[in-house]
């Protein structure tokens, strides 16, 4: 007989009662009730509160319960770039603080709205490409610059702004720094340069995405592995979140729309599709239960990701 | 008997689908506020419940059709850095 270790190379966790926020297909040991469990549950995407606006190229951290969005343009042969940054409570948005600067298609991070962090960007004429501003729960206030400017540089994964992940960016870069809440430092570039790299999980524990050309490849804190499995279908400009890097989600995006893929540490695999194609828009998520997709230009609308919570006992048989 | 089903309805947000509704019909947000939706039972009482108005496949293609020829114009007229990550939009057949 199979051995479970054997099998997903984990031992099977021994608890005194159910873990607080388990992810989905997690399997553990409850002693209280002398039975093993797990997660089972199909997720789907529902429709969450419409964003104040409709704007091209916004960025959002944190999940759909607490998030928090900021920047992107309207569009036009003479776009703005407004800088009334917002948070979102899981039912509403209101307004939240003020951006230094204007941008769009930056990139972003954090767990939830108090620890947001954003970095380079697009605004005319090109100055904004190294700044970086973090979020303190009321206010934006500037930090060290980016090594490596870039724009259009989305980073989606588990915070908190003191731990950033930067990778890639415009144009095609396979640049990579990590953000220690004042400073940031170079590190080994990702394997595929693109516009849009992808990057769910932590400074130690990265999943490496190349929207471009589906290049995926994982950061163990020292050197990057290039893994076999590749997006099934590229796309740039979308958004990407999960819990770990063994459990990653690219949602949305140019050309697919509403595709959104899960990368389970072994292989990429096609999930439900949201309702509303959405590309160059920003959304985030730091558990497989939690991802929210941000507005798209000249459409307020946002969607949740939810896998309800449920256990069910396994038995042998 | 038609897979799909055809209205619009202007979305209100939180719960306007459900995670319910997900799995119980296909549905697909496209410009215009024009709604496909997998023809059953509980998908047409959807459409109903958001006071949404049925349209043929004809008639919900066309306000497709209107919206994205108003984007690409639109889209037309933007600027370089724009049209580098915001794709034309292209024309949608419905289902």
């Amino acid at each position: 007989m199979s051995k479970y270790n054997e099998l997903n190379g984990l031992k099977v966790r021994y608890l005194s009662a159910d873990p607080p926020s388990p992810e989905n297909g997690e399997v553990w040991y409850n002693s209280a009730v002398v039975r093993a469990q797990g997660i089972a549950g199909a997720g789907a995407w529902s429709s969450a509160a419409s964003a104040p606006s409709g704007l091209s190229g916004a960025n959002m951290a944190g999940n759909n319960g607490d998030a928090m969005a900021w920047g992107g343009d309207n569009g036009g042969g003479t776009p703005t770039w407004p800088r009334t940054s917002y948070h979102y409570n899981g039912s509403s948005w209101t307004s939240d603080g003020t951006i230094p600067t204007g941008i769009s298609a930056g990139g972003q991070a954090g767990a939830g709205h108090t620890d947001a962090i954003k970095w380079g960007g697009y605004n005319p004429p090109g100055s904004t490409a190294a700044i970086t501003d973090i979020f303190n729960g009321s206010s934006w206030t500037g930090s060290g610059n980016l090594n490596q400017p870039r724009q259009y540089a989305y980073w989606v994964g588990a915070g908190p702004q003191t731990a950033a992940v930067a990778i890639g960016g415009a144009p095609s870069l396979a640049k990579h720094e990590h953000f220690n809440g004042s400073s940031w430092t170079v590190k080994t570039d990702f394997p595929s340069g693109a516009n849009s790299v992808y990057a769910i999980g932590t400074q130690t524990a990265t999943l490496g995405v190349s929207g471009a050309n589906g290049t995926t490849a994982s950061w163990d804190g020292s050197s990057w592995t290039g893994i076999p499995a590749s997006l099934n279908t590229n796309r740039q400009y979308g958004a990407a979140g999960g819990a770990n890097a063994n459990s990653a989600y690219v949602f949305g995006g140019s050309p697919s729309g509403t595709a959104v893929e899960l990368y389970n540490g072994t292989s990429w695999a096609t999930q439900p599709s949201m309702a509303r194609a959405r590309n160059s828009y920003g959304g985030s998520g730091i558990s497989s239960n939690a991802l929210i997709a941000g507005q798209t230009y000249g459409n307020s609308s946002c969607e949740e990701f939810n896998i309800p919570f449920g256990t069910a006992t396994i038995t042998s048989s | 008997m038609s897979l799909f089903i055809y209205g619009t309805a202007a979305n209100t947000g939180k719960d306007f689908f459900t995670y319910q509704d997900r799995l119980d019909f296909y549905l697909s947000s496209q410009p215009g506020n024009v709604w496909v939706i997998g023809n059953n039972e509980k998908g047409a009482v959807w459409l109903a419940n958001k006071n949404g108005i049925a349209k043929t496949k004809a008639e919900a293609q066309a306000i497709v059709d209107a919206e994205i020829t108003a984007a690409q114009t639109e889209w037309d007229a933007t600027s370089d850095e724009f049209k580098t990550k915001n794709e034309r939009p292209t024309q949608i057949t419905l289902p």
